[in-house]
This record gives structure tokens, sequence and C-alpha cells, in this order.
């Protein structure tokens, strides 16, 4: 008896600690959040009233919020899609292994481990509409510059190039090393069927690394969905709202205008959207997704 | 031995158990350290600024000078420490309160007090300070230091906004130096004269603090009286934002957008790009000291008026935090007393250009000196008697900040309708300030 229940007992016992943190680091904050949204209270005052959902109605109508939403979007669709597409191209490119390519890879790769705060100085220098190079440039080419990260119009397109600059690298070179363990053997198969580029690449590659693009996209997209320090280094989600997004506007009305119920109620959207986002994924990708 | 490993599994997991348990209470120790009376009998404070350069060595001299002399004799250590801008300070602060890790005394924008306030994370000041202190200072400095009738905040940095101009620059366009713009016509002209020399004129972002002063010039104001409404779609706020959109388009202004648009506007102002623009009377000393360097001379004026001269006034009081009591509050009081006193108050305004905030030091010999040489500096001062408060109403930062400047921009970068679209953003942030 005794030994029986050590031996449904000790799994869960192991695990306890991982479960201890889990719980009271990711569970107890979003059950707090989840709370908190449910009032209107700045942290510190004693006053804590409760408002049930109204904090949810007011966001529903707040054009702002819906503004953000749809900057998030544009910012993840485009950040993801730029990175993981110009990953592939460049790992398809890198893929031979040559000393010029593997010189290459290293330069590729360096602006993932720089820090952003530089990379952010950098590219507000490059972008000055006044004195920037990429001004002069336009205008060797007789193209009247542009006012990159000060304009509506260009901020967000800015911004994107700017995060998928930094961090293509990473997706380069994890694409590249799933593209190396591709099995030779197949592009051998393929090759004695006469199989054109094309077809190799799109019944053996792509095919093969999926499992990788898969993660790639899961975790790009769960990062681009919550970008913040880009956003409050170069353009704090101005001009006009034009880069203000998620989780840029929670920190704002949580720590600038001091309303944490209300930035409770966009972190609750926020995690809602998130997990819905997983969901999907896993359910039609992962059909698609060819695990050897 | 099977079993003794397994125990050792167990006892394992349950370190890692306790390791961040553990983690959490060692960090939560030193809260209590904060400001704290240490093992040697000293008292140990903490003392929150903001800004750089001359503004940081102010405070770093000043807190020094507390501890070599009165600290030293009562037992009092202060140690100052930067926090960023006034906004960085406040969200910092506000975490720091909730974390119990916040400081026993900080500087305060002048329009963040009733917030902190009514939170309760600052502490009244009746008793540290005597009426007739009080009454030392000049009045419009005091309008944004009262809660609910009760002293909270003692002036310490305080500021008007005032015009800088480059005089080398308006004397090669064949404007006389001496004379800087005095109404909004005359920035205009001015500001059209540069073209001469191929610079811009009058550069500008979207500020609160230089809006509230440009409206209050035109007879307007960004709220009413009681402030539970903004005002600033008023013909007085909308002929406003139209003379700023025609002087972009026909006066040689130059319109900084963007996060960093007031970066980019010091750096041409440095160059010598722009021959006009707002700042705090408070960086004077160091904008003086650039131009010395870099080989051209600045003038100051007082913000050009339309129908009146009107300005708010702004920069920092210190403030104490609620939690302190006892002997330690008691040497909060004499930092505060310290920081603020006349002669402090001096040594604040030679070194960084804030106002002389206090009545005794107006005949005062070293100031008369120091205005012979450099007028510049007398600016902001002759100014005050034109100063009033900053609205301080809850919701008021916001509103401004996030739907009022956001609207400045549209304007200045498009053809957008100036009523509508200040007009909209007034029902956006109205009920804010309910």
């Amino acid at each position: 008896m005794k030994k029986k229940f050590l031996s449904i007992g000790k799994p869960y016992l192991l695990i306890a600690p991982a479960m201890a943190a889990f719980l009271l680091f990711s569970i107890y904050p979003v059950m707090s959040m989840v709370q908190l949204s449910l009032f209107d209270w700045n942290m510190i005052s004693p006053e804590k009233d409760f408002i049930g959902l109204a904090n949810y109605q007011k966001l529903f109508y707040d054009e702002d919020f819906r503004q953000t939403l749809l900057n998030t979007a544009v910012f993840t669709v485009f950040s993801v899609l730029g990175d993981i597409g110009l990953g592939l191209l460049i790992a398809l490119y890198l893929k031979k292994n040559t000393l010029v390519n593997r010189i290459m890879q290293s330069v590729i790769f360096a602006p993932y481990i720089i820090s952003l705060a530089s990379i952010s100085l950098l590219w507000m220098w490059l972008m000055n509409p006044d004195y920037g190079l990429l001004n002069a440039a336009l205008e060797a080419l007789h193209i009247p510059g542009i006012n990159w990260l000060g304009s509506p119009q260009y901020a967000m397109l800015s911004v994107i190039l700017i995060c998928v600059w930094k961090s293509v690298g990473y997706d380069a070179m994890i694409l590249l090393a799933a593209l190396q363990s591709v099995p030779e053997n197949l592009y051998e198969a393929a090759a004695l069927d006469r199989a054109s580029w094309w077809r190799k690449l799109t019944k053996v590659t792509l095919p093969m690394i999926s499992p990788t693009l898969f993660f790639l996209t899961i975790v790009e997209t769960i990062a681009s969905f919550n970008v913040f320090e880009t956003i409050q280094i170069l353009t704090r989600g101005g001009p006009q709202n034009s880069t203000d997004t998620i989780v840029f506007s929670l920190y704002q009305y949580g720590f600038k205008f001091y309303r944490i119920g209300y930035a409770s109620t966009i972190g609750v959207v926020l995690m809602i959207i998130m997990t819905l986002f997983t969901i999907v994924y896993f359910v039609l990708l992962s059909k698609r997704v060819h695990y050897q | 031995m099977k079993r003794q490993s397994k125990f050792g599994a167990l006892a394992a997991a349950l370190l890692m158990l306790a390791a961040p348990l553990a983690g959490c209470a060692s960090t939560a120790a030193p809260s209590a350290a904060a400001n704290s009376t240490g093992s040697t009998g000293t008292i140990e404070l903490k003392y929150w600024y903001c800004y750089q350069d001359m503004v940081a060595k102010n405070n770093k001299d000043l807190t020094q000078k507390f501890n070599d002399t009165i600290g030293k004799e009562k037992g009092i250590h202060v140690t100052a420490e930067f926090q960023g801008s006034y906004s960085d300070m406040n969200a910092k602060l506000q975490s720091a309160f909730v974390g119990k890790v916040e400081p026993a005394v900080a500087v305060m924008e002048i329009g963040s007090t009733v917030q902190f306030a009514k939170d309760g994370i600052l502490q009244p000041l009746d008793g540290t300070i005597t009426q007739s202190d009080i009454d030392d200072f000049y009045p419009g400095l005091m309008e944004n230091s009262y809660v609910d009738g009760k002293l909270y905040a003692i002036p310490y940095l305080r500021s008007t906004p005032i015009l800088y101009y480059n005089k080398t620059m308006f004397q090669k366009a064949g404007l006389d130096p001496e004379k800087g713009p005095v109404t909004w016509d005359d920035l205009m002209s001015m500001s059209k004269a540069m073209e001469k020399i191929g610079a811009k004129g009058y550069g500008f972002v979207s500020d609160e603090w230089y809006s509230e002063a440009f409206i209050r010039s035109n007879g307007g104001d960004t709220t009413n009286d009681k402030q539970t409404e903004f005002t600033f779609n008023s013909p007085q706020g909308v002929e406003m934002q139209q003379f700023f959109r025609s002087g972009i388009k026909d006066g040689n202004f130059k319109y900084y957008s963007g996060a960093n648009g007031a970066d980019s506007l010091d750096t041409d102002s440095v160059n010598q790009k722009i021959a006009m623009w707002c700042g705090s009377t408070g960086g004077l000393a160091n904008t003086l000291q650039i131009a010395k360097e870099k080989g051209y001379e600045i003038g100051t004026a007082f913000i050009p008026k339309k129908t009146q001269n009107k300005v708010p006034t702004g920069g920092a009081n210190l403030v104490m935090t609620s939690r302190l009591q006892g002997a330690e509050k008691e040497a909060a009081e004499e930092f505060i007393q310290f920081m603020t006193s006349p002669d402090s108050a001096l040594a604040s305004h030679i070194t960084t250009g804030y106002l002389p905030t206090r009545k005794s030091l107006a005949n005062n010999s070293t100031l008369e000196k120091l205005y012979q040489k450099t007028p510049q500096m007398k600016v902001a001062f002759d100014q005050l008697q034109y100063a009033s408060g900053r609205p301080m109403a809850k919701g008021y930062e916001e509103g401004i900040t996030h739907q009022y400047l956001d609207a400045m921009d549209k304007i200045m970068t498009t053809d957008a309708d100036i009523q509508s679209t200040l007009d909209e953003a007034k029902k956006k942030c109205d009920e804010l300030l309910k």
C-alpha cells in the first residue's frame, strides 16, 4: 500500500518544484491580472473601485485601442514574414559550406547579439531626416528624403525594417542548421527522378524543415506580438499612435497614466489573442508539419 | 544506498522549491533598510532627482554640501540618485512605493503633486517649514504646492519657459541681436528673416508646457478654471495652432515630429540651423556653456505674446514620502530645509539657470553682478510676475500628452481641419477630468 502511494506520488513530488515556480510566477500573476481588470485602481490608492466589466466595455469602444490592435497585427505579420522569408532565402544561399559563407554567417548573425539600445541609436542616426545616411542616399538619387521615424506613414515601416534587420540572422542560422540536416540521399533520389530545382525545394526541402519553420513562426509571432523595447526606444508609440502596440499601450496606461485596471484589461485581451493564436497554429499547421 | 539517493533527490527538489522563496525574502529585506538608521547611528536617506548636466551637478553638489555640514553634525547621510526625466521619475516613484523601496525625498514635477498626494505617497510638510519661510517664496511658485489646503511640496528647481535665440545668427541676418521677439508677429517676421542666411527661424515640437504658455499668451488656457474640462479647442487655442501651421508654411518655422523631435531640435540649435526655440530657464547655464564652446552667443526673451504676457511656471518641488516617521522624518526635513534655503536657492540659480525662488534674494549683490555680466539669467525671473501654476487635475497629464499632442502633431504635419481635430481630441479626453 505504502509502496503504491510512493509510486503514484513520486512523479508529482518531482515536478512539484517546477510547478510551484510556475504557479507562483505565471498562474498567480495571470489570475491577479484578470482580477485587476475588473477594478478602477491606480495600484496605490486605498480606494479600489469594483466596476465589473466596464473596462472591457470601454476598451471595446476605444478607437485608439482598435488602432493599437491594427498596428500590432501589421507589425507582427510583416516582421514574421520578413524574418522567416528573408531568413530562408539567406539560409538557402549560405547552405554551401565555403569559407566566404562561413564569414557571411557571422556577419548576418551579428546584429542579433548586439543590444537593442545600441542598434536603435544607430538606426535613429541613419534615419535622421536631416543628417541621416538613408536620406542622403535618396537625395543622391534625386528622390526627396523621408521622415522615417517621425511621420505616421513611414514610422511603422521603419520599425519593422529595423526589427527584421536585427533578428533575421537568428532565423537564418536556425533554418541553415535545419537545411544541413536534411539527408543528402533524398536529394539524390530526387535528382534521379529529374526533379526540377523548384520541385526539390517544395517537395523535399520545405517539408523536411517544416518543424523548424513551424517553431520559428510561433516563436516570432509571440515575440512580435509582445514587442515593447523597440517601440519604447524608437518612437514611443508615435507619431499620432501610428506605432502604438498592445504591450506598449499596456505599459503607458499602467505605468504612465496609473490606470492599472485598464492596463490589465488590455493584458487579458492580449492573453486571449495569444491563446487563440497558439490553438489555431497547433490545429492547422501541425497537420502540415512533417516530423521525422 | 539506493534509499539515500532517493532522499538526496527529494532534498534537492525541496531546495529548488525553497530557492525562489528565499529569493523573494532576500529582495524584500533591503526595503526595510532603504531609508534607515545604520549600525553606526547614522541615518541613511535616499534622494531622487531628475535630469543630467548642470542640473545633476547641482543636485550632487548640494547633497554633498549637506552631508559635509549639517549631515555630519547631526548624523545624517543622504545619497542622491538619478532617475531620468520627470515622467520616468513618476513611474519609478510609484513602482518603488508599491515595492516599499521608495526614497525619503524626491523632486516632483509641479503638475504631478495632486496625484501623488491623494494616493498617499507623499506626506504634508506643514511642520517642516515656517509660515514666514513660506512667505519668502514668490506666490506664483507656491500655486502647485497645496493639496486640499495642506502643503505638500516646497519650491526647489523652478522655472518658466523662455524663448532662446541665437544672437550671432540675428546679427548675420541684419536683426538687432539685443532684441528678441516680443509678439507673435515678431516671432514670425524674425523667423522669416533667417531665410537670408539659409537657416530656419523658429524651431518647435509638440509639447504640453510650451503649448500652455502660447495658449495663455493668447488669452486662453488648456482647461477651464475648475479643471473639469479641456479648453484647448477654444478660439484662442485654434488660433495658436493656426499660427504655428502658417509659420511652417510661410514663416520659415521648423517643426520636429516624432519621439526624438526634441533631440533633433537640440542638435539643430547647437549646429546653428535654427535661430529661435523655447526652453526651460533651467537649461540656461548649460546652453550658455555650449554656445561659448561653439563660438556663438545666446539671447533670451519672454515667451512671445499675442494679447498678454502669461505663462505657466514649471520645474520641480521637493516632496517627502509618507512612510517616513520619527528620526528619519526629522532628518528628511533637515535635508529639505537645506535644499530649499536661500543659500541653496542662490547656488541652484547660478549653477543651472533655474529661478531664484526667494524674495530675500531680490537685492542680492552676487546676483546683481551676475545679471550685469549675463542679463540672460534675469529674463525668466522678470517673467515670473506673469506666471501662474500648471493644471494638476487627475487625468490632465494623460489627456494633454496622449490626445492633445497627437492632435497637434496631426495639425502640423497634415492639412487636417484644426477645429475639428481639436474638437475630436477634446471629446476623447474630457472624461478623464471627471
